[in-house]
């Protein structure tokens, strides 16, 4: 058992016990990782629990033989408090959380991850009111991106020849999109419209600061989540994010 | 391995159902149990079956009561016009034991919560919009301070301000008897920015 120090962003933490508290961690060089704050909620204790979304400087036990870990400290460096300001920017936050806790699985440094995740909250925390979820879909190709399963959307898949169609097929199965000489009848593919193609685009290859910058309507939006969505479940297995259900059913 | 007989072990499988009671403990309680004179057991068991069968929420403020409304929402000296939202029903019980406040509560059974799919219909939220009606000045919203309590806190303020109702939020800072030196940052940071006036 050592004790060692690292930067962390909270995903998400649960009840242990009383007055302790298990903090699921995103660290700067232990990837993914599971702490027990023992007592951390009593009054007495000199520690305050880190909220969710936060970046922290943490000191911890780090156990070998076991993947949960004794939290020995935590400080706040960032609580992103802007997030919380409302519903929405709150919700979308935790789909970044809630995916970074799906996708990755184990205890693996990757410190591109880390970085991709701290400016998607910082920016979250700052950007206007409808930006949030365009900032979202931005985030979740680049994960697949920075995890190894980046998406061809620069070219056909098949030919490597440039997609000018008006109507442009996707295969999540194959990773990228396709051009209409290339497509086969029998393979599935989804449809997008050459504006949601350019938008989906611009969100892989920008910066995430600058992927709220320009607009994108409705429909775009919708056709690129349907995008994300179906790469990456076809590639990670990933469920359907319980907070995507919840946006769902707020705005609906 | 020798095995205890039917009923003590059926007894020591339902106390390792509650919180924090293992099987070793609940052992131990089961064994207690056994020794007990028998009208003390009865006392025991029927305490039990009374909480299932008296206790229930108020139709008002959503505390647990036996009389509806509680005890709280019909005392005619409690203040009327001040209603303080907490999350759940022992977070009402924390707050009587200060003996400060005169008003009101409302329950609302949780907190916003993405990850767990808890959203503003699945708290007391209308029922709380629906009291406001009558003759309310202040909301004071008494959320946790944590993340998923502030952005409740500001969902319902939100919601609240539009209706010409002052609405507060509880002040955070230095618990009493703490030292500066051993606070941490995020609540020293909260106790400068809610400074008070003298």
């Amino acid at each position: 058992m050592s004790l060692v120090k690292t930067e962390g962003i909270v995903l998400k933490s649960f009840k242990y016990g009383d007055s302790s508290l298990i903090f699921s961690l995103y660290t700067r060089d232990f990837g993914k990782v599971k702490v027990l704050a023992k007592g951390i909620k009593r009054a007495k204790s000199r520690t305050a629990p880190p909220g969710t979304f936060s970046l922290v400087e943490v000191v911890f036990y780090k156990r070998e033989r076991s993947e949960l870990h004794l939290l020995s400290s935590a400080e706040t460096l960032k609580s992103f408090s802007g997030l919380s300001k409302s519903l929405n920017r709150f919700s979308w936050a935790a789909a970044v959380s809630e995916l970074l806790d799906q996708l990755i699985k184990g205890e693996e440094s990757n410190p591109r991850i880390f970085n991709l995740s701290l400016k998607t909250l910082s920016r979250m925390e700052l950007t206007d009111e409808s930006n949030p979820e365009k900032l979202f879909w931005s985030f979740a190709l680049k994960l697949s991106t920075h995890l190894g399963y980046k998406p061809k959307l620069d070219a056909c898949i098949n030919c490597g020849k440039e997609i000018k169609e008006e109507e442009v097929f996707f295969s999540p199965e194959r990773g990228g999109v396709i051009c209409k000489k290339c497509a086969k009848e029998d393979e599935y593919y989804l449809k997008l419209s050459r504006e949601s193609y350019l938008i989906a685009r611009k969100l892989l290859s920008l910066d995430i600061n600058k992927a709220d910058k320009f607009p994108v309507d409705k429909e775009s939006l919708e056709e690129i989540s349907e995008l994300v969505k179906s790469f990456i479940s076809y590639h990670t297995g990933a469920k359907e994010l319980k907070t995507l259900e919840f946006l769902r059913k707020i705005s609906g | 391995m020798a095995k205890l007989t039917d009923s003590v072990e059926r007894l020591v499988e339902e106390l390792s159902k509650l919180p924090g009671i293992g099987r070793k403990t609940a052992q131990r309680m089961a064994f207690y149990i056994l020794k007990l004179r028998r009208d003390e057991a009865l006392k025991l068991s029927q305490a039990i079956l009374d909480v299932k069968d008296k206790v229930k929420y108020c139709s008002v403020c959503f505390n647990i009561t036996e009389e509806d409304p509680c005890n709280i929402c019909k005392d005619a000296k409690r203040d009327r016009s001040i209603i303080c939202v907490v999350e759940e029903p022992k977070d009402v019980l924390a707050l009587e034991k200060t003996n400060q406040y005169r008003g009101l509560y409302h329950v609302l059974g949780g907190v916003l919560s993405p990850l767990d799919g808890i959203g503003p219909d699945d708290l007391r939220t209308k029922e709380l919009m629906t009291r406001l009606k009558e003759n309310v000045k202040e909301v004071i919203i008494a959320t946790n301070p944590n993340v998923e309590g502030e952005a409740t806190a500001i969902y319902l303020a939100k919601l609240i301000k539009p209706l010409g109702i002052k609405v507060t939020r509880i002040a955070r800072g230095i618990p009493a008897g703490g030292e500066l030196e051993y606070a941490d940052t995020t609540t020293l940071a909260n106790a400068i920015e809610g400074r008070v006036e003298f």
